[in-house]
């Protein structure tokens, strides 16, 4: 009897693999490097009271290793009251080789933020959870004329 | 510098080298502005009113390190 091989291809391709998630202010791409630096880099948001709405932010999302196509979409939940506060509608996202790199800069408008703790940025590539950033908002006494300042 | 001013207020400026902007630093012509790289996406969040409760949602297995 011939000897047989049976390859067990999974059925489904492997996701990116998230590199960096990083909220900031804002962005300056230089022009010919394409070198890209952020301003204003945080993980946690100083008000004088909750509930509060956030100043408009950005994320920077970097992704690689990718086969193909992804539809990517990023959340923003509130893990105290196990809620989804904003949500990214899905990015056609392709990696027309492995060794492309993917970087998204998610423009994030003025955020509701309902209570004082920890939030998740949470980036998902075809439905899968492929990696989250925590960020935490807390009451900051000190600037109580700043209403809308944010710690950095 | 060319700069975007997206719908929340974000800004993303693509920066000029000094020689184009003119020996004073004087504006580019809009038809010499770079385009942004392709490999960058530009996206913008959507605020959920009333927010939405969260769902379980598998996780991508986590791959080994080269």
């Amino acid at each position: 009897m011939p000897f047989q091989v049976t390859a067990i291809m999974p059925d489904t391709k492997p996701p990116p693999v998230c590199k960096a998630i990083l909220l900031f202010d804002q962005v300056i791409i230089d022009a010919i490097s394409e070198r890209i630096s952020l301003i204003g880099i945080f993980d946690v948001l100083g008000f004088s009271s909750f509930p509060h709405e956030t100043q408009p932010f950005a994320a920077y999302v970097e992704l690689v290793d990718g086969i193909g196509k992804y539809a990517l979409t990023i959340e923003v939940n509130d893990l105290q009251a196990g809620t989804i506060l904003a949500r990214q509608p899905a990015i056609e996202l392709e990696f027309p080789e492995r060794v492309n790199k993917a970087v998204l800069l998610i423009n994030c408008a003025r955020l509701h933020l309902p209570q004082e703790g920890a939030y998740d940025f949470v980036v998902f590539a075809d439905n899968q959870e492929i990696d989250r950033q925590k960020f935490v908002a807390r009451t900051v006494q000190a600037w109580t004329d700043q209403g809308d300042s944010e710690d950095a | 510098m060319r700069e975007i001013r997206l719908l929340s207020g974000v800004k993303i400026k693509i920066q000029m080298p000094a020689e184009e902007r003119g020996a004073k630093g004087g504006k580019v012509r809009s038809d010499r502005l770079p385009p942004v790289p392709a490999n960058i996406y530009v996206g913008t969040m959507e605020t959920l009113n009333p927010p939405e409760p969260i769902k379980p949602r598998p996780k991508a297995p986590r791959r080994k390190s080269k």
